[in-house]
């Protein structure tokens, strides 16, 4: 006895799912063109945060560093809470900007450095190891 | 005796005529719309939308979808959500730009299950339908209508999961990604910091993370579907995107994809799990041991004789 054949528009419509399902992705992420209407990519997180930079600030008194709540300073409860550019800027010249918001928080007389990490070529790179008070000239590089 | 058991001939009959217990579509009809509205119904309400054809299509959203979700008149409500929820991708998504709320792949997976489990006779168990499908069996004096149905679009669903994470890790390979890069960029971008590095795990951790990222993904492309490695595949899966929903701001993602994994397990065997949990069946089997009990399950009936935990091997 033969086996049961399945139904023909059973059968093209599985065949046409499943090719599409397969060949889809490729357009993007092994031809590297783009997404058209009928295709789509499963890469993931590729765009999300590919300029952040790791920032953090420190006080310099008396010979020791104490590190800023840059978001508490500048009237942010959580970081979550605090603007785009605040959490992630996106620059080592986006962070001094915000040093200089610091500056202005703790006053003329402070010493407040940066220290950067920002990507450069899908890697992070140091922008800034704290070289330069940001209080002072603009917090411009020595 | 079966005819014509070579490798394509089973494949065919496994793909396109196996039929099996529809609790597994109403399981994932109900998780799915669930998703759908956390995901799309603030965006489609009256008050994000204008113009005529945005309310149009945020109407048909909510009367198909809530129609879907209790399963009445699942024939005609399954395909209108789909069709509503593709109108929304297409025309507010694509058309309109309002990319973010509607073109995602998070959004891309949930609307590609929602257009297969409409496909699917999900409204033969657990809903509406059954209700009256078996009152009216009762009225006429037969027994109620059996909860099987066709598989095919599981099979399908099955596949895009699996090629879903196939294609997820496989676009990982790249050094900016498998260094630990990508991950700091992400952490930054989420958290806004503090930098770790001066910690000396912090670099190791990273890579490490990465790494594992990569093989778990490939993992669940090929684990799931092999019938004696589920029971460990399925629950690394799910603590995966548990890690991702409580980390990241990946939650309906994570959601979904573990709802899916439903796609992989025997529908008879989640049947008579269903009926064990409800004590309509005996009680469930004891873990049984990794090696198949026979050469094949059975070809007729309803559930399983013996309720069985689902993820045990077939």
């Amino acid at each position: 006895m033969e086996p049961p054949r399945p139904p023909w528009p059973r059968a093209l419509a599985f065949a046409a799912a499943a090719s599409w399902m397969v060949l889809a992705p490729c357009r993007k992420q092994l031809f590297g063109l783009k997404n058209n209407v009928l295709t789509l990519d499963w890469a993931m997180f590729r765009n999300v945060g590919q300029n952040a930079c790791l920032v953090h600030y420190v006080r310099r008194e008396g010979g020791a560093e104490r590190t800023l709540d840059r978001f508490a300073l500048l009237g942010h409860e959580a970081p979550a809470e605090a603007p785009a550019e605040l959490r992630v800027p996106e620059s080592a010249e986006a962070a001094r900007a915000i040093g200089a918001s610091l500056c202005e928080a703790l006053g003329p007389k402070a010493d407040v450095r940066l220290y950067a990490r920002c990507p450069v070529e899908g890697r992070f790179a140091v922008a800034s190891a704290g070289e330069a008070n940001l209080c002072a000239d603009g917090g411009r590089p020595p | 005796m079966r005819g014509g058991d070579g490798l394509w001939p089973r494949l065919v009959r496994w793909a396109l005529l196996d039929e099996g217990s529809t609790r597994t579509a109403a399981l994932l009809r109900v998780g799915l719309v669930s998703l759908a509205w956390a995901k799309w119904a603030e965006d489609l309400a009256l008050f994000r939308q204008s113009g005529l054809a945005a309310h149009a299509i945020g109407l048909s959203f909510f009367a198909s979808t809530a129609l879907f979700f209790v399963g009445a008149f699942t024939r005609v409500s399954g395909p209108w959500a789909a069709l509503s929820m593709l109108a929304a991708y297409g025309y507010l998504g694509l058309y309109l730009g309002q990319r973010l709320a509607f073109v995602h792949h998070h959004t891309r997976i949930l609307l590609i299950a929602v257009v297969l489990v409409a496909l699917m006779p999900s409204g033969r168990s657990l809903s509406v339908d059954r209700y009256r499908a078996v009152a009216r069996a009762a009225r006429e004096g037969r027994p109620p209508p059996p909860e099987r149905g066709p598989l095919w679009t599981l099979r399908l669903l099955a596949l895009q999961v699996s090629l879903l994470y196939f294609f997820s890790a496989s676009d990982k390979l790249r050094w900016s990604f498998l260094s630990g890069a990508s991950l700091e960029q992400i952490y930054a971008f989420v958290y806004g910091g503090p930098d770790l590095a001066g910690w000396a795990g912090y670099r190791p951790l990273l890579v490490a993370s990465a790494l594992a990222t990569v093989a778990i993904e490939y993992a669940l492309a090929f684990g799931l579907w092999v019938p004696r490695w589920r029971r460990a595949i399925v629950p690394l899966g799910v603590a995966f995107h548990f890690v991702l929903y409580y980390t990241l701001p990946i939650s309906i993602f994570s959601a979904t994809m573990s709802l899916l994994y439903l796609a992989f397990l025997d529908p008879d065997r989640v049947h008579a799990a269903i009926d064990a949990v409800l004590g309509q069946g005996p009680p469930a089997a004891p873990v049984v041991a990794a090696t198949p009990p026979g050469p094949e399950p059975p070809a007729e009936g309803g559930a399983a004789e013996g309720a069985r935990h689902p993820l045990t091997p077939a």
